[in-house]
Parts: structure tokens; sequence; C-alpha cells
């Protein structure tokens, strides 16, 4: 039954290549034209259900266990819970090119389904390079990575226990992302082909930014839940750490973010097309060195699959060929995009110009942080670390930029020079802010210059947006916008907070006795140890207290048998100001290590992420929504 | 994640190894922190979260419970009592294990491009933007 | 688009900028990609042995000066609970016996009595053997994990450093051509 997967994705590869030469055929072949115009929309819908049928067959071979798959054989395991039987699919490198693939696929479903369903030549040629793309993985796949392969003789059992695969965050946190890189697979379809049909307009414009934003939206949520589990899972309260690959999922995300705005000036003054032609190809180009750095074991990174050269080589030789025929392509056919009109910096699209400026910058900066120590090591075999104090002074300072600038964005139409507006804009929102920042101030223990700072300009940013909403609640998009911009505003805000204002305490902490931390009472109680399917446990029952509530808080110590690993599990209890969070160290007869946190305002960014999303939801509404996508609209 | 590679390698030793008193030389026992005041320890875990564990994957010394991460935050403990400030502590460390052990990369002609990029780059795209604006009214 | 308006400059230079940019990269890349792995470098290479002062396995005083001579020697880290370090003891026997050369091996978070059981047991290949039980002398040198060995001239320079097993192809490839060098 494995085979009937095996062989549908086999076809679904060969209908890739039929469809990516489509053009080439319809060209040869002028008087079948039109129907092989029409074939291809139905290529597309072909592959996703290959697809999905391969990659469902593969998921039910794994629930049942079959490991006369290799694939399944090295990943998983009787024991295992059901849940983490079916995450296995992905969690390795062979698995998660099939669910790249399959994604892929989907999102050329939706593209011919949905997309440009007004310029059916655009289309074409879009689907044809998707096609294209998914033909160029597939081959890869089946070539190298086959998660199909067979083993014979059929071992009775598997060796895939791995613990620290097993956890409900690394279950959703890939699909996520993955719809989010290969999201943008589409936007790079989309620019070539409008390169191809010589056409970049509004319409063009209103198509590429659905799928701009989809894209975005599920990268912000693939981010997010990463960055959500490893604060949960890595036991000090970390939620960043410049790690390159968190690195290649936040460069895409930052082009994306300036593509989707850079869009709406193309869409509204037939202006910025090169710039936006240029996001969407590298958008797309950068989430494939994302790809490219996971499997190849380029950069050491907790979160490299393979460390296979070979493998590597491959990857890039399809990266290469994708990102020199798509910039071969702007060379060829640019210049018949051109462009005269001018901006004053202060209209709309002036302050959208200074958004890719720096947007642009920012991710170059991470992506120069990334790769230094790569070249240095190249260039004369040293070796340096590029990390967070790095990034604290490059990019920082363009993330305060821009909070500035967008608090400016509500009072400032499209073609206007807004200096009058815009001493007016500040007055009126100066007030609530001072208000806001004194009382929080007053009521927070917040002393550290840079949570102060990034306050100020947080609220200036929620203030602005919030009086934006109440001014012209009756229109979608500017819910959208400013509640996009609020989610930015509350992800600066508590991570800075959380980051600089924290509090933490190590203690020997002697079983019955009481420490104080922060607010709170804390006594160890005792250690409870344990055998629990496959691994040992020895729990830490704590009591808390803070004179109001009281709660009881179990940090453990987790020791797996099958592999000889020990993990920590911290204990977390989140309010809405601060999260208590209890790691342990040492175990001892009499007392135990403690290593207590006081995460601060934690909280909302996990609150402004899901706002982002929010966002990216009432704008895909709106612009799915809407009949007009001339310059009126958005 | 990046703690499990720590703990993996950790536990080979302890794997090699299985009497207590050879896990006592395999592993440092967290109790050794606390002989130093608790003030001494709130300054070098500001110190050793700015240091690279040098067998992990991108871990801080804080946070790795990997043998030579403990030594090495036992150090800056050692060092501090002596009365050695961040910086000179930072250098003593980098002196031995060079400049990988610290996050923030040395500044050096070597990595002036590291340094200079950003503002460069930024120099740049705004030198390519600005063919787009005109103080011109709009209407 | 015929290639004749190409060569004659009808398309500008700057529009293919992104393109050359792509081009490089792949390259750097696969540059990157095929370079291997070899550990942290020693930030002592060039300088001379650190200043210590420890005791032998025998219970002595000991210094670095006492370490030199004026010949090419080496200095093995390793310590009785480290299995690989077992796993290299044929190669330093063989350096030691077959190329005549000093190796003195310092027990890194090791104690006395643990270390000499375990020289006993399995051979001594040292010349001297010191106990650095508390990881001092290891600090000094920048090591981080066991069995790490340096190659150190005849005026005390350190010239390599190796971390982890060693093993015949590495002797024939790196040390020994190393230490003829420096002879």
């Amino acid at each position: 039954m494995i085979e009937l997967g095996h062989i549908a994705i086999t076809i679904a590869i060969f209908a890739a290549f039929m469809q990516a030469i489509l053009p080439l055929l319809a060209r040869i072949n002028r008087h079948n034209n039109r129907s092989l115009r029409h074939f291809s929309p139905l290529l597309s819908i072909l592959q996703a259900g290959l697809f999905i049928f391969g990659f469902i067959m593969l998921a039910i071979s794994f629930a049942r266990s079959d490991f006369s798959v290799y694939l399944i054989y090295q990943h998983s395991h009787t024991l295992k819970p059901m849940l983490y039987k079916i995450t296995a699919l992905w969690a390795n490198h062979e698995g998660s090119l099939l669910l790249w693939l399959t994604v892929m696929a989907i999102f050329g479903a939706c593209l011919a389904l949905f997309g440009a369903k007004k310029d059916e030549t655009l289309r074409f040629y879009a689907l044809s390079v998707q096609g294209g793309s998914i033909f160029l993985f597939g081959i890869f796949m089946i070539l190298t990575s086959n998660p199909f392969a067979r083993i014979v003789p059929m071992p009775p059992q598997g060796e895939g226990l791995n613990p620290l695969l097993q956890d409900p965050g690394l279950a959703f946190h890939p699909p996520t992302l993955y719809m989010g890189y290969v999201g943008l697979s589409t936007v790079f379809a989309l620019a070539i082909g409008g390169l191809l049909n010589n056409k970049i307009d509004a319409y063009w414009a209103h198509t590429t930014r659905i799928f701009a934003l989809l894209a975005w939206l599920f990268l912000s949520a693939g981010i997010a839940l990463g960055s959500f589990w490893a604060y949960y899972e890595l036991g000090w309260g970390g939620f960043w750490f410049w790690d390159p690959v968190e690195n290649a999922s936040l460069m895409p995300w930052l082009l994306a973010t300036a593509l989707f705005h850079s869009l709406s000036v193309v869409q509204k003054s037939a202006s910025l097309k090169h710039w936006t032609v240029f996001l969407s190809m590298m958008s797309f180009g950068l989430s494939l060195i994302g790809t490219f750095l996971v499997r190849s074991g380029i950069l050491t990174s907790v979160h490299s699959f393979a460390n296979d050269p070979e493998r590597g080589l491959f990857i890039l030789i399809i990266v290469a060929i994708m990102l020199t025929a798509g910039f071969l392509l702007y060379g060829l056919r640019g210049d018949a995009m051109k462009e005269e009109k001018k901006f004053n910096p202060l209209s709309r699209e002036g302050l959208l110009i200074f958004n890719n400026v720096f947007l642009l910058t920012m991710a170059a900066t991470v992506f120069i942080g990334t790769f230094y120590p790569l070249a240095v090591e190249l260039v004369n075999g040293g070796r340096i670390s590029v990390g967070t104090p790095f990034y604290n002074i490059t990019f920082m300072p363009l993330m305060v930029i821009i909070l500035l600038i967008i608090g400016f964005v509500p009072a400032i139409g499209w073609r206007m020079a807004a200096r009058k507006i815009i001493s007016k804009h500040m007055r009126i929102v100066i007030i609530p802010v001072i208000i806001l920042l004194v009382a929080i101030l007053t009521l927070a223990d917040l002393w550290q210059l840079p949570a102060i700072i990034v306050l100020i300009l947080g609220l200036w940013v929620i203030v602005s947006a919030g009086l934006d909403i109440a001014k012209h609640r009756h229109h979608l998009n500017i819910w959208a916008m400013n509640i996009g911009h609020i989610g930015l505003g509350l992800i600066a805000i508590g991570a800075v907070v959380a980051s600089t204002a924290s509090h933490e305490k190590n203690v020997i902490a002697k079983f019955g006795e009481t420490f104080t931390f922060q607010q709170y009472q804390l006594t160890a109680q005792k250690i409870d140890s344990k055998t629990e399917y496959g691994y040992q446990t020895q729990k830490a029952l704590i009591l808390v207290t803070d004179g109001n509530k009281n709660f009881e808080m179990t940090p453990e110590k987790r020791f797996y048998l099958a592999r000889k690993q020990e993990t920590t599990e911290a204990s977390i209890k989140s309010f809405w100001g601060h999260d208590l969070y209890l790691s342990l160290g040492t175990i001892d007869t009499d007392s135990v290590v403690i290593r207590a946190y006081y995460k601060r305002w934690v909280r909302l960014i996990w609150v402004g992420a899901s706002l982002l999303v929010i966002a990216a939801l009432l704008s895909l509404i709106r612009l799915t929504t809407t009949n007009r996508y001339s310059a009126k609209s958005a | 994640m990046r703690f499990y590679g720590c703990i993996l390698l950790l536990t080979l030793l302890a794997i090699i190894t299985d009497s207590p008193n050879i896990k006592a030389q395999t592993m440092i026992d967290d109790s050794e922190f606390f002989e130093f005041s608790e003030e001494l320890r709130a300054r070098e875990h500001k110190i050793s979260q700015k240091l690279r564990c040098p067998i992990c994957q991108g871990q801080s010394i804080a946070e790795s419970d990997a043998l030579i991460a403990k030594r090495l935050r036992l150090m800056v403990l050692e060092e501090l009592q002596k009365g050695k400030n961040e910086q000179e502590i930072i250098a003593e460390v980098k002196k031995r294990y060079g400049d990988y052990v610290s996050f923030k990369p040395p500044f050096n002609s070597g990595t002036l491009l590291l340094w200079l990029g950003p503002f460069l780059i930024l120099g740049l795209i705004l030198y390519l933007a600005r063919h787009k604006f005109s103080w011109e009214q709009q209407e | 688009m015929p290639l004749t308006s190409f060569i004659f400059g009808k398309y500008r230079l700057i529009i293919f900028i992104p393109l050359i940019v792509v081009i490089a990269l792949m390259l750097a890349f696969s540059v990157g990609l095929f370079r291997t792995e070899r550990g942290l470098p020693s930030a002592l290479i060039g300088q001379k042995i650190p200043q210590f002062t420890a005791r032998t396995l025998e219970g002595d005083s000991i210094n670095d000066e006492d370490l030199l001579g004026d010949e090419v020697m080496i200095i093995n880290f390793f310590a009785s609970w480290c299995v690989p370090c077992l796993a290299e003891h044929p190669i330093l026997k063989t350096l030691q016996t077959k190329h005549n050369l000093t190796i003195h091996g310092i027990a890194w978070r090791d104690n006395a009595s643990a270390t000499g059981q375990w020289l006993d047991k399995y051979g001594r290949v040292f010349d001297k053997v010191i106990i650095d039980e508390q990881q001092d002398i290891g600090l000094d040198f920048g090591v981080y994990g066991i069995p790490e060995t340096f190659i150190v001239d005849k005026y005390g320079i350190i010239r390599y450093r190796w971390t982890g097993v060693l093993t015949e192809q590495l002797l024939n490839d790196e040390i020994l051509p190393l230490i003829s060098e420096y002879q």
C-alpha cells in the first residue's frame, strides 16, 4: 500500500515536469495553445491530489509502524505515542522534504483555483514556474532522499525513540513554518510569471499580495510557535537566540513583510515595481537558502537535519538554478518596467519606501551576522561567534526606527506631504502615551533604559494605531493594518522587557525549608522518583504561595533509558504580568538546586504574535472579497 | 534542543563511567557554585551569558550543563573573587579559548566588514532609493 | 531577445547586479560546503606554553619550565575515566617507542591514585605525569575536552593542538610531518 503512495508521488513529479514545459509546448504548438493553457491548472490539482495521497499513505504507515519502510524503521518505535508516530514523519530530512513538496503542490493548486483568475496568461506562466520548482525538489527527493525506500528483511522494531522529538510544540511548528516558507514559492512564481507576461500591474500586485500575505501569516505563526516552544522546553526562559536556523526563518519573514507593504504601492501608484519584483524573488530565495542551511550542515546548529555535503550540493544547485533563472529574467525584462514617479518623503509611499529600505537592511544585517563566521573560517581558518551583542548594536536601532515610523502612519495618506498633519498627530497621540507611560512606570518596577525606550516607542505605535481604529472603525483594512502594528508593538515591548527586566535566583533548597523569590515563598517538599513508559523521572514537588494564592509546581529531570539521555522539564506558571519559571539543578538526598526565573511581560509576545496573524487574516478577507483591484482600493 | 546537545555530551561521559566516584569527576556539582556569595554569583551569571560554550551548539556557558561550561563559570567566579572586572575576565577566557568563545565578535581588521556592513548597506540602499524622493508638494 | 542587442549594450549593467550577487553567493556556499570540521583552533598556537605549578603523580612539585627540553615534545591531556584516551594509547606508544618522542601526560580532572592505577594497568607512555585535579592547567591550555594533544617545539612554543582521539592516519598525515619540521 505504501507503494501506491510511492507511485503517486512519482506521477506527481512527472506531472510537475509536464507543467513546467507547457509554455514551451504552447509556443511550439500554437494551434493547441488554448487547450494546453487550460491543461495547466488541472495539472496543479492533480499534483496536489497525488502528493496528499502519498503523504497520507506514509502517515498511515507510520501509524501502523510499518518497519519495512526504512524511514519508519529509523525514526519510529512501537512504544511511541500515536501523535509522535505521525509527527515523526516530518521530523527528519526525507519526510520533511515530502511535507515541503506536498505543501508546495497544495499552494500550486490554490494558485490554479483562486489566483490570477482575470489574467490567464499570468496564471499559466506562474503555474509552470511552480511546477518547475516542484519538479526540481521532487527529483532531489526521489533520487537522494526517498522517504518511501524499503528495507528488506523487515526489522521487528524501530530505532526512533528519541525523547527530544516527542513534544507537542514539535508537532505543529514545522508544518506551520513550512506553509510559510513554501507559500513564498507562489510569490516567486508570480514574479517570474509577471515578467514573462511583461505585465507588472495593479492586478498582478493584487494577486501577489494575497499569496504574500498568506505565506506571511503562516511564517509569522511558525516562527512564533518555534519561539514559544523554545521558551517552554529549553529550561531557562529564552525565546530567541540568533541561532542560524532561527535567522534562516527571520530573513524571509522580514522580506515578506517588506513585500506585502511594497505591493500596495505597486497597486495604488504603479510604482516600486523593481523593488517589489526583487522582494518577491529574494524572499523565496532566502527561504531556499534557509532550506539549504538546515539540510547541508554548512553551519552548526541544533536544528540541522543532515550533515551531508553531497545532499547539500544538490540542494545548492537547485537553489542556484531557480535564483539565477529568476534574476536573469529580471535582468532581461526588467527594463520594460519604466518608473518615473517621485514621492514626497512624508507621503505614505515615501514611508513605504523607507520601510523597504530598513527591512532590507535588517535582513542584510541578519544575513551578514549569520554567514560571517563561515566567511572568516574559509579565509583564514579562524573561528568567531556572532551572537546577541552584535545584533543588539546593529539590528535593534533599525527596529527602533521602524517603530518610530509606524506611529506616524495613520496620519499620513497617499500622495501627500504631511508636515502640518504630523505635528497635529503627534500632539494628539503624545498625551495618552505619556499618561500610560507614567502609569506603567509607577506601577511596575521598570527602570532599565532599553525597556523604557522600547516601551515609549511601543506605546507610541499602539496608541496611534488604536486612535486610528477608533476613528475609522468601519473600514476592515484600517483594522487589519493597525492590529498588525499593535501586534508588533506588543512583541517589541514584551521581548525587551522580558530580556532586560526579568529576575532570577539560584538556590540550594533544602526539603521543608522556605525561600523567597520576588513576591513568592517557595518550599521544596520532596523528590518523587518514578519509572514511566521509557523513562525515569525525578519530580520535585514545590509549594508556592504569595499570600493570596497557593499552588504547586513540579519541575522534573527525566532520564530516558533507551538512549541514556537526561532532559530537564521546567515548570511554568503564567500570569499576565509575569511567568514564574522553575527548573532543577543537581539533586541531593536532602536538597535540590532550584533555578527560579521571574520572566516579565512574556505573554505580550505571544499576544502580539497572535495579533499579527489576525491582522493578516483580516487583510486577506478584505482582499479576497473586493472586486476592485485598481488603484482606488486597498 | 540545544541544551540537550550538551546534556548528551555530558551523559556520554556518564555512560562510560558508572561508579559514583567517577561521576563526581566527570560532572561538576551545582553545590560548588554556592561556595561563592549570592552577589558574586549574580555577577557571574551576567558575564557567563556573554561567553559561548566551546562544545555546545550555540549555548552560553550559563545555559549549559557541560563540564567545560561549568568549569568556565567557576573560573569566572574565581576571577571575580580576585577582583577582576567583566572586561578583564572575558579577555582572560578569550586568551585561552579564542574569539569563538565570546558572543560579541571582536572588532579588528578582519571583522570590519561585519561591524560596518549593516551601516554601509543601509547607506547603499538609501542611495539607491534617493531618486524616488522629491520634496515637491503632491496633491 | 537577440543576443546582438545584449552585446551592444541595450541592457544597463545595473539591472544584472542582483544576478551577479546571487551567483557569487552560490559559489561561496559551494566552497563552504566542502570544508572539513576541524574543531576549535587553539588560541595558544605560536605562544609559549602557559606557566603553571603543580604536582606530579609521584607527588613532586613541577612547573612548566621542567617540561621543556631541547627537542620537540608532546603534551597529552587524558584521564583514567576517559574511554577514548584508552583508544589512542597505542598511538602514543608508537610515538614514544618508534619515534623516540617525549610525551608528557596531564591527568585532567583526575586524582593521583586513579591515574596511577590506570597507568599501571595499561602501561605508562609518559615521561612525566602531572595531576590537574581542578582542571586549572587545562583551563590555561584552553582544553575543552579530552583527549587533547599538543605539539610543542624545542623552544617551548605550542605549534599544534588536536582535540579527540589520535589516529594512525592523523599521525602520518599531520603529526609526524609537523614534528620533523620542528626538529
